[in-house]
């Protein structure tokens, strides 16, 4: 009922979670801002791009163990604006785990809590959009964490998907889609961009936001487009 | 942030000129970095207060008439210069670029002059010049005075006697002094002349010491390089150079201060080439030539003296073998001018190429009387050409063919008929029969055979148009790199040919200026810098031409002295993968340079109509 309720009437709903007591500062003040109107130029728009690394598949058994974003305004990137968050899981690796991430449970034991790195993506999301390379993942663990944390099934989120963009755009020009040809790797190829040897969420969310870039230069005039062409 | 992993300082790193940065230069740097991105074709508008940096892609900048200006590639920056921020900036690819605020930039590196210098002194998005500058230090290095040990100069008077000469250069253990009168140089005594001029003809040691010098001996300029040094004493049978400045003596120079210096021996090579008697002694000499490449290249000789030193051992191999001709077949009937053309003639050889010479004979030339003489000459020098590596010429341009082998007034007449009708047989014939020297015999004779043809090159326009337009024929690969445009003549996507796509245009180019302006220099960097004297061309094209030439050559040099030292045979086509990232950067600029030197000849040769 509560996500019809949001998908219906986000305002409403928005308002009815902001009547909680138990926010945090910083969620209080994301859900103080109306979502970005969909009518609103691209160019105008700051975007936040998101990468997660995480233990597993699913949020409600495994954890997030860190965080890379960066931030895009006037379409270009700011390099300054890039964060790398470890998280504490409060619990071992698997062997597979580190083998992927290259982190290990010392680099994690000084990470944050979750509760602290939830803060500070609410605090970079407000007022932004957020852009990630198949969101399902950010979408979902973004949600069981505020689940877990304020008991908030379905926080409100403009979200873009850089591979549902590129999917789209296959689907319009070509008819069919290799899956292959939809990972970031062989999207960024695709679109002149530099191969990086480094895969951290920070590079990831990098690389995501350059693909994000080349993806909007190529729809024709940054000028024109709307964020509601995008979703 | 964590800065330190991202791979944009590893990127900026091994970037010009952020090479000399620091780290901590580096983190601050990429804070401000803002990145952007533009698909292909896309007009870039340019802020005047940032500086960009393409970080992958390619972007075409075109000055107001729409001309090609420069093609920039990765790790190249551009909106530096106010004067350029002006040209049209294009993305030539789909292009990712680093956009950095001028100001912060100049402030975080203000301590770094070779940072400013770099965008200073790039004028055409080049930094050659900036390379040019390291490289000016090092040549004042190489300079005959540098060489010679400071203190060798003991100047005396001719009246001083023998016996005094001979205590103060066992005293001061030299090997020469210098006789002057005022600062006038009048000779040189070395210690050779105390043996056959006092020791073996019994002189009374009081005589005074103007009875055993030399007099009027040669000397160099104290600018000159030591490999210029080493050859003159090589040619000139000496091992003594007065240095003069200002017709001056401010030192001596000998051959053992110069072998000291040079790890090379290119004189040494010069000495044997000189005393040998057989075909077969001269291959086995010729057989060090790759060393000498290899060597020269090694000591960071400049490519100039390299190609110099090797055309001096070819030309001296030619002239041994004519020696050896002459003393096979007896003294020549009538006087004769062995010439050699290309490479060879203009001294700018650098491996064995193959032979291109000709004869020419006197006036006096009678077939029936002397033919046969002039046949088996040829037969002889071009047979031990070939045995020493320079292979018979593919193209039969050799003494051994009769039609090369003539009197003056047969080969004045070959000239007015490639003048009068251009055609592409003539046209060929042309570019390799106006780079001659003569290197042995009468010199007069191809003075006396070309003293009109220049006259005639000079006046005949459109025997200038289809010159230039034959210069056209090698284009420089300016896409070569990345693909940016696609070569016009489909090159090999993996090697580059530097000598027909880098070294030719030029050469030919400067051919061109030089016969429609009657400037008589062979060299092609003689000639650019005779034409820039007489304004035939500006002072910053002809300086740009020859950084772009000499570097293009040093790349080939590089190239070939790598395949020596592998033991692989050489040629003139370079992998890209060997060449670096700086020097491809280099490499694009220098043929860059050369693409506008040639359009600008086809509009002032008006070759289009042809």
């Amino acid at each position: 009922m509560k996500k019809l309720a949001y998908y219906l009437f986000p305002k409403y709903y928005q308002k009815t979670l902001l009547l909680r007591s138990n926010l945090s500062p910083a969620l209080r003040n994301y859900l103080l801002k109306p979502l970005i109107n969909k009518k609103m130029l691209i160019k105008d728009i700051e975007f936040l791009v998101l990468d997660f690394e995480t233990t597993g598949l699913n949020p409600a058994k495994e954890k997030i163990i860190s965080m890379g974003y960066t931030v895009i305004k006037d379409m270009h990137l700011l390099a300054a604006s890039s964060q790398h968050l470890l998280i504490n899981p409060e619990q071992s690796l698997t062997e597979e785990n580190v083998s992927i991430h290259q982190l290990t449970d010392d680099d994690l034991s000084q990470g944050i809590g979750l509760n602290d790195a939830m803060d500070k993506l609410f605090s970079e999301m407000n007022n932004r959009v957020v852009i990630a390379h198949f969101d399902n993942i950010e979408k979902r663990f973004i949600n069981c964490a505020c689940q877990k944390l304020y008991k908030i099934n379905c926080l409100p989120m403009r979200m873009l998907d850089t591979l549902k963009i590129e999917n789209r755009k296959m689907m319009n020009t070509k008819g069919y889609i290799q899956p292959e040809s939809l990972r970031l790797f062989s999207l960024r190829e695709k679109y002149n961009l530099p191969r990086y040897k480094a895969h951290n969420a920070m590079q990831d969310a990098i690389s995501t936001a350059e693909l994000f870039l080349a993806q909007v230069s190529h729809m024709g005039d940054a000028n024109t487009i709307e964020l509601k062409d995008l979703i | 942030m964590d800065i330190e992993a991202l791979e944009v300082i590893d990127f900026l790193k091994s970037t010009l000129p952020l090479d000399s940065a620091t780290t901590a230069q580096l983190e601050s740097l990429v804070k401000e970095i803002q990145i952007g991105y533009r698909k292909r074709k896309h007009v870039l508008t340019l802020k005047p207060n940032f500086l960009y940096l393409v970080r992958k892609g390619a972007v075409l900048i075109e000055d107001e008439n729409e001309q090609l200006f420069s093609i920039l590639g990765e790790r190249q920056w551009f909106g530096y210069n106010a004067q350029l921020v002006l040209y049209s900036h294009s993305c030539q690819e789909d292009t990712l670029y680093y956009k950095i605020p001028k100001k912060l930039f100049f402030e975080l590196f203000s301590q770094q002059s070779s940072v400013h210098h770099f965008f200073v002194d790039a004028g055409l998005e080049s930094s050659i010049k900036v390379q040019n500058i390291v490289k000016q230090n090092s040549l004042l290095d190489n300079s005959v005075l540098s060489m010679s040990r400071a203190n060798d100069a003991y100047t005396i008077d001719p009246s001083t006697s023998i016996r005094d000469v001979a205590q103060l250069m066992s005293s001061k253990n030299v090997t020469s002094v210098v006789v002057t009168e005022g600062t006038t140089l009048r000779g040189i005594v070395t210690d050779r002349a105390f043996c056959t001029k006092v020791a073996a003809t019994g002189l009374d040691v009081s005589s005074p010491v103007s009875d055993i010098m030399t007099t009027n001996p040669i000397s160099i300029a104290h600018y000159k390089s030591g490999v210029e040094a080493m050859l003159l004493m090589a040619n000139s049978h000496i091992r003594h150079l007065p240095i003069l400045k200002n017709n001056q003596v401010v030192g001596v120079v000998t051959a053992a201060d110069l072998l000291r210096k040079q790890s090379h021996n290119v004189v040494f090579l010069i000495n044997e080439v000189l005393v040998s008697e057989t075909v077969g002694e001269l291959k086995k000499i010729s057989q060090q030539v790759p060393l000498l490449l290899q060597h020269s290249f090694e000591s960071n000789m400049d490519e100039h003296d390299i190609t110099y030193s090797i055309s001096s051992v070819g030309r001296s191999i030619n002239q041994q073998l004519l020696k050896q001709a002459e003393a096979l077949l007896g003294e020549p009937p009538i006087a004769y001018a062995w010439v050699v053309a290309g490479s060879l003639a203009r001294s700018e050889q650098i491996a064995h190429t193959d032979q291109d010479n000709l004869l020419i004979l006197s006036d006096d030339y009678d077939e029936k009387l002397h033919g046969e003489y002039f046949s088996k000459l040829s037969a002889y020098v071009s047979d031990g050409l070939d045995e020493c590596g320079y292979v018979y010429c593919p193209g039969d341009v050799m003494a051994t063919n009769p039609k090369w082998r003539q009197p003056v007034s047969v080969w004045r007449s070959y000239y007015n008929s490639w003048i009068s009708s251009p055609d592409p047989k003539a046209l060929m014939y042309a570019s390799i029969f106006f780079d001659l020297k003569c290197i042995y015999g009468s010199p007069e004779l191809l003075d006396d055979m070309l003293s009109g043809v220049l006259n005639n090159t000079q006046k005949n326009t459109i025997f200038q148009s289809h010159m230039a337009h034959n210069a056209e024929h090698y284009t420089p690969p300016l896409g070569f790199f990345r693909n940016f445009i696609v070569d016009r003549h489909g090159a090999d996507a993996k090697t580059l040919d530097l000598k027909r796509k880098g070294v030719v245009p030029i050469v030919d180019f400067s051919r061109v200026y030089a016969l429609s302006h009657g400037v008589r220099a062979i060299n092609t960097q003689d000639r650019l810098r005779e034409l820039m004297d007489i304004h035939a061309l500006s002072q910053s094209g002809v300086s740009d031409l020859i950084e772009a030439y000499k570097f293009i050559n040093l790349v080939r040099i590089e190239h070939q002295s790598r395949q020596i030292k592998n033991g692989q045979s050489i040629d003139n086509f370079v992998p890209t993968k060997e060449i670096s990232s700086l020097d491809q950067k280099h490499l694009k600029d220098a043929f860059g340079i050369v693409s506008n030197m040639q359009s600008a000849m086809s509009s002032q040769y008006q070759t289009s109509i042809l």
